[in-house]
């Protein structure tokens, strides 16, 4: 009985199983996704106009061929280009205070969207990017935090974006590298050669930009006083090699207005997990562009015309933490592979072979730089190999030093 | 004694033609005295003799002061207002009771070909034997200046096995076609003809009895219902016999707990309120989720009352039992619609759960075996006659099930419940009685090791019924209801992220109703309720000293509640019967609370807070009233064919807090307050009535339309839960449903059971002038429980006294649900795109369960009464989904589907009583 009894509620606890349901794409919904956020910078505007994809696809479609345009209450209008996936503005141009700005576009389908109107918001200034030593869960490291004020307590909307650059330098760079080289067949036979050849470009330093992801957002609406003093925008480890060399972070702050804060908090929302006690109802999020032929078309994103702050600051690992007595260890641990040049397994016409173990294949494939060789008593030559990251910097970053950068 | 004078009756009959009268004057004095003592002084000062039977003489006592009057005069004195009847014969005096003794035979006795005549001059001549062996009950008393056609026949209906009043007795005069129901005190009213009537008196469980009466002028018949033996099998689910043709009300149902057994369910576990998921008009989300969807309301809008106290949470282990033990229920009162003016705050339902009374005469008891459950339930008298008390207790044992199995993930989880409950019982005297009833349940459950949820019911409930004449009673109840719901998260891995969540509503309630019997034809119910709740809308506290967490409490939200309620129930005529009446509810929410105020013009939200507002404790926050008139008509048109109107408005000033699309042991409670509105409804409906004549056959179709406002929603990614904003994630939109329900029913016979089917829908609508509050467009959508075609079949098939086989068959539309329709870049970030909300729908739902019914045999003088019941539920092993959701793994957006029974269920279960 008491074993009939377990089985039985054993059933009841298991019966109840997930299996993966399968996505149907027959129902996928095409919109319009638009993310623009003109600015008061004077400078050529940009807007990125893309479309849903099905859920089984990885690829984002963009909307090609639009006419868009930015038109004030003066008559004005602004074109925008695509260009390079987006579409920027014709000319330079800044949006400017006490002026109502609507996004016009056309799509290549024929279908009309119009923004509604949007004023440039209240200019804010960035006083301080902040670092600061601090432990979270038991985890060292230095906090980025922001500060500014809006002594006219009226702005109280914020949004924050940041791009990181980090200096990297490559710990096993050498001057020269492997190249191979597969000869056409003679008489049947192939050969492989493998030689050294001088970089030509830079390779030893380079500098790694991220730009942020997800959406920073702060108000001050709770507080008696529009003051935002390090406000956390990022938290870096400090084991993190990117702080190692020097960093440098720019924040841009935009003062938004409530219904563009409240699109994207709810955005934000809508892309966290829900927790333990309250998981979320999903649904579609409402911005500011609608339809002009189909008022119940779904339209994705928002216009925003704000004004922005920009501060960039730059430190040194020894700067922050103190105390510290060693640089972060590299991103990766560098560990030499030796190999041998000789092999005479079958070669196939495209130079490919079976085992993908040895050093050409490596220097084919480049999942293995040059970094040394030793020859053996024997007079054979061994070849000390490591990983990409650890003798080419452009696999982590860009070899061209940005202009804003400073040593 | 009683068969002598059966005899003076038979020898006087045929002899009173030579009785004479005395004119012997007399002086006699009394007072206070009974009526035979008066008889024995008159024997002891003259020489008659008085023949009777003492059972006839009331009990009342008599005064009198006669000087130099006949003994026919004093005797017409003293019979007067009685049913007494005399006759002087020489020295001896007969009483009779009712009868009169003539002294002529009419003048067409002989003649057989005479026609009747006038009743008022035909004496009624009956078989002695009939009235000797209790057939025939005469009622009334005969005399010549009985000249009416009808009369009116009053009395009054108890059980035979505890000497409660039968309320709901269906009494029948079969002589001519008249029918009334017992009221609540088990008191009937019915119109005779002069003479011989039959009549028939039909109580729910109880056995039918005729009994034959001639009636001669207006009387009273008290009668002792005994239960029915075998009651069995034979009814699954009895709506009021017969009910559905005489009250005025549509959309009631009464389910006997007792006539549910041999519905197959799951895990055999016998329970009343998911047997009125069967029911046209009551639905559910999903099969293992709490909570009613009654005619398209959300699952908070159904005020589920225990003996009047209000439980929180009917359900037990996720919601796949109910936690009402029906052991110890008598039966569960639902209300679609009509609710009766003395019931308010919610919108949708009443589901009125009674409880058994205990047994006032011996020591009675239930028990029952099931695969996840067992219990207990006992009754005694406290006083013989008097008081009872009834303790019924039920646990599950799956906490050790789970304990003993191998799956170290099983292993540490826990789903364990346990009820119980206890009624007391104590009638002082006809016209007082009390009763109270104590009820607790507790559930524990852990869906990940690390987290231990707990909820509890506590309710308390004490009746005093009062009496105050025939006519006018009163009723007085007081209540409490403490529900509590925590979650114990205890992660060893994650010690600085532990936390107790504390979540708590507490409601008391005094109740004063009375009804008032105006004249046969207006019965008028008045009353007063009040009811102060308070509300811990949640707690969080760190388990471990080293805690990141910060502990947090918000404000504890305290309101009242109060109601004052008037109907009538007026009978115009014999075919049109209507019940009006209206409820006047104010409540009014009380600090201490700060509420935040928010711009005006501007959507509500954390970014427009303007300030706060500082109450103090008991200071109004904001008064909200309802004016809430409820009406109800019945034309009958014939017998057997009635149609029914009704209009009922409703108010609901607490609302359940839920962004799951199913309702979860999880979620909280709150009220009405200076930015949360109360929900308001209005509901049409209509039906028309059929009884087949000369079979248990009863056919009905419903319909009704209902509007609400106010209705509860939430913002895309609302977070409801510790939240000191909690109105910014707040929407309140209209609700709008229809439907048409048909329900067959066949009560009795070997085939039994009912098939019901309802086309309904259910709409939200979410509009409003700021974008992030609109839903869907602004316009109409389905919601979480819109099910159009839902069908169910319960039948029941009694191969012997002891075997029935039983079916259940269900078919649902599925729900619906909101579907991602594909996936965007946004700031470098994916985002998904669902669909409009509710857009979608998962699978039908449909389930076959069967189950053999076997009963122990039915000797009378046996121990204990058993009975088995083995039953598979989802006979198909249809793998219907519960629910549908999508994740993102590894940058792709995957759909999973879950399921809850997949497979067949088999189950035994086994309960005796004794």
């Amino acid at each position: 009985m008491k074993q009939l009894l377990k089985s039985i509620l054993f059933l009841l606890l298991v019966t109840s199983c997930t299996e993966p349901y399968a996505l149907q794409s027959e129902d996928f919904e095409e919109a319009l996704v638009v993310e623009a956020t003109l600015t008061n910078e004077f400078k050529k505007q940009e807007i990125s106009i893309s479309k849903t994809y099905p859920l089984e696809n990885i690829q984002t479609s963009i909307e090609k061929n639009a006419i868009v345009f930015v038109k004030d209450d003066l008559g004005t209008t602004y074109n925008f280009i695509e260009t390079d996936n987006k579409y920027i503005s014709e000319n330079e141009f800044q949006a400017l205070p006490n002026r109502t700005y609507q996004l016009f576009i056309k799509t290549a389908n024929g279908n009309s969207y119009v923004s509604n109107n949007q004023t440039l918001t209240k200019n804010n200034t960035i006083d301080d990017v902040t670092t600061t030593v601090r432990t979270i869960n038991g985890q060292k490291g230095v906090e980025i935090g922001v500060n500014h004020k809006d002594p006219d307590n009226a702005s109280k909307f914020y949004r924050y974006t940041y791009e990181e650059t980090s200096k990297v330098t490559a710990p096993k760079w050498v001057d020269s590298e492997l190249k191979l080289q597969i000869t056409a067949p003679y008489y049947d036979i192939i050969y492989a050669l493998i030689y050294f050849e001088l970089r030509t470009e830079e390779a030893r330093v380079c500098y790694k930009t991220t730009k942020s992801k997800e959406i920073i957002l702060k108000e001050t609406t709770k507080q008696s006083q529009d003051i935002v003093e390090k406000f956390p925008l990022k938290f870096i480890n400090y084991k993190n090699y990117d702080i190692a060399e020097r960093y440098s972070i720019l924040v841009n702050l935009y003062t938004q207005n409530l219904e563009s804060y409240t699109y994207y908090k709810n955005l934000k929302k809508s892309a966290e997990n829900g927790n333990i006690l309250s998981p979320s109802q999903p649904g579609f999020i409402r911005g500011n562009i609608t339809c002009v032929n189909d008022n119940n078309k779904k339209v994705l994103g928002y216009f925003e015309v704000s004004s922005v702050s920009s501060k960039r600051i730059f430190f040194n690992y020894f700067d922050v933490f103190v105390d510290e007595n060693n640089l972060p260890d590299y991103f990766n641990p560098c560990n030499i592979v030796e190999l041998e040049p000789y092999d005479y397994e079958g070669f196939r016409e495209d130079g490919d072979e079976k085992e993908a173990i040895t050093l050409r294949t490596k220097i084919k494939n480049k999942s293995l730089i040059y970094y040394d060789k030793y020859f053996k008593s024997n007079g054979t030559i061994t070849f000390m190999l490591v990983e990409p990251p650890c003798g080419d910097c452009r696999v982590i970053g860009s070899n061209v030093r940005p202009s804003f950068w400073i040593d | 004694m009683k068969s002598k004078i059966f005899l003076f009756l038979l020898v006087f009959a045929t002899q009173f033609l030579f009785s004479q009268e005395t004119n012997q004057p007399f002086t006699l004095e009394f007072s206070n005295q009974s009526t035979k003592s008066v008889f024995d002084k008159i024997e002891s000062i003259s020489n008659y003799r008085f023949y009777y039977d003492e059972k006839w003489l009331s009990t009342n006592l008599i005064s009198g002061s006669y000087e130099g009057k006949t003994i026919t005069f004093i005797l017409e004195k003293i019979v007067e207002n009685t049913e007494l009847n005399f006759l002087i014969d020489q020295e001896k005096i007969i009483i009779t009771k009712n009868k009169m003794i003539y002294t002529s035979l009419p003048d067409n006795f002989f003649t057989k070909s005479g026609n009747e005549t006038k009743p008022s001059t035909k004496p009624i001549f009956n078989d002695i034997e009939a009235i000797k062996s209790g057939n025939l009950t005469l009622i009334g008393k005969e005399s010549l200046n009985n000249t009416e056609d009808t009369y009116t026949l009053k009395g009054n209906i108890k059980s035979a096995k505890n000497g409660l009043p039968l309320s709901d007795v269906t009494v029948t005069n079969k002589s001519n076609k008249k029918t009334t129901v017992t009221d609540a005190e088990g008191n009937y009213s019915l119109v005779a003809d002069y003479g011989e009537n039959a009549i028939e008196f039909d109580g729910q469980g109880f056995q039918k009895q005729t009994r034959k009466i001639i009636i001669y002028n207006n009387g009273k018949l008290d009668i002792t219902l005994s239960e029915k033996v075998n009651l069995l099998n034979e009814i699954v689910v009895r709506g009021k016999r017969r009910n559905n043709l005489r009250t005025a009300i549509t959309g009631v149902t009464t389910i006997e707990a007792e006539g549910i057994k041999t519905v197959p369910l799951v895990l055999g576990e016998r329970d009343v309120l998911k047997i009125a998921l069967t029911i046209p008009g009551i639905k559910t989300a999903g099969e293992g989720s709490a909570g009613f969807n009654v005619r398209g309301g959300k699952e908070d809008q159904n005020l589920i009352l225990l003996d009047n106290a209000t439980l929180y949470n009917p359900s037990h282990f996720f919601g796949f039992f109910s936690a009402i033990n029906p052991y110890a229920t008598n039966r569960v009162d639902i209300y679609k619609g009509g609710i009766p003016v003395h019931f308010g705050g919610r919108l949708s339902s009443v589901f009125d759960i009674i409880s058994k009374n205990g047994n006032t005469e011996k020591l009675k008891g239930e028990a029952g075996i099931g695969p996840v459950t067992s219990n207990v339930t006992i009754s005694t008298p406290i006083v013989k006659n008097k008081s009872s008390l009834l303790v019924g207790a039920r646990g599950t044992y799956s906490g050790w099930i789970l304990k003993s199995l191998k799956d170290d993930q099983l292993k540490n989880s826990q789903a364990s419940f346990y009820d119980a409950i206890a009624k007391y019982r104590h009638e002082f005297n006809k016209k007082n009685s009390l009763e109270s009833t104590f009820y607790y349940s507790n559930d524990k459950f852990s869906i990940t090791s690390d987290s231990l949820f707990n909820y509890s019911n506590l309710l308390l409930s004490v009746k005093y019924n009062l009496a105050f004449n025939d006519k006018h009673k009163a009723e007085a109840n007081f209540t409490n209801s403490d529900y509590k719901f925590g979650i114990d998260y205890d992660n060893q891995n994650n010690v600085t992220n532990s936390f107790d969540f504390g979540f708590r509503i507490r409601e008391t309630q005094g109740v004063l109703k009375f009804n008032y019997a105006f004249n046969p034809k207006n019965r008028i119910t008045y009353g007063v309720s009040g009811k102060l709740y308070k509300i811990n809308p949640g707690t969080v506290n760190p388990k471990y000293s080293i805690s990141l967490i910060t502990p947090l409490d918000i404000a504890d939200e305290k309101g009242l509640e109060t109601a004052a309620f008037v109907s009538n129930n007026y009978k115009i005529s014999e075919k049109l019967l209507i019940d009006y009446g209206v409820r006047f509810s104010v409540f009014t929410a009380l600090g201490a609370s700060v509420q935040k105020t928010y711009l005006e013009n501007k959507p509500i939200s954390e970014a427009t807070v303007t300030g706060e507002k500082v109450f103090g404790n008991n200071e109004k926050i904001k008064r909200f009233s309802g004016f809430e008139p409820r009406i109800s008509a019945k034309y009958s048109i014939t017998d057997n064919l009635s149609l029914k109107a009704g209009y009922d408005k409703t108010y609901q000033y607490i609302h359940l807090l839920s962004t799951n699309t199913t309702q979860s042991p999880t979620d909280t409670w709150k009220l009405s307050d200076l930015n949360v509105d109360p929900q308001s409804g209005e509901q049409f409906s209509f039906g028309i009535f059929k009884n087949f004549a000369n079979s248990d056959l009863e056919a009905s179709v419903e319909g009704y339309y209902k509007k609400s406002k106010n209705i509860l929603d939430y913002k895309v990614g609302a977070n409801i839960v510790l939240n000191k904003h909690l109105e910014t994630e707040l929407l309140q939109g209209e609700g709008k449903s229809y439907g048409i329900e048909f329900l067959l029913k066949k009560t009795e016979g070997r085939l039994n059971g009912w098939l019901g089917y309802t086309y309904s829908r259910a709409f939200i609508k979410l509009n409003s002038q700021f974008d992030e509050e609109i839903v869907n467009n602004g316009e109409y959508f389905p919601t979480n429980f819109d099910k159009p075609h839902d069908f169910s079949a319960v039948l029941n098939y009694k191969f012997t006294k002891r075997y029935s086989f039983s079916s259940n068959f269900t078919y649902q539309t599925g729900r619906p649900i909101t579907y991602p329709v594909g996936k965007y870049v946004f700031g470098g970030a994916e985002y998904t795109l669902y669909s409009d909300r509710n857009k979608f729908r998962i699978p039908d739902y449909y389930r076959l369960d069967i189950g053999v019914n076997i009963e122990g045999n039915h000797k009378i003088k046996k121990l204990a009464h058993s009975f088995w019941n083995i039953s598979i539920y989802n006979l198909l092993g249809r793998n219907n989904p519960y629910s549908v959701y999508f994740v993102t793994e590894n940058g792709r957006i995957k759909g999973y589907k879950t399921s809850i029974f997949g497979i067949p269920v088999p189950t035994i279960t086994y309960n005796f009583k004794f």
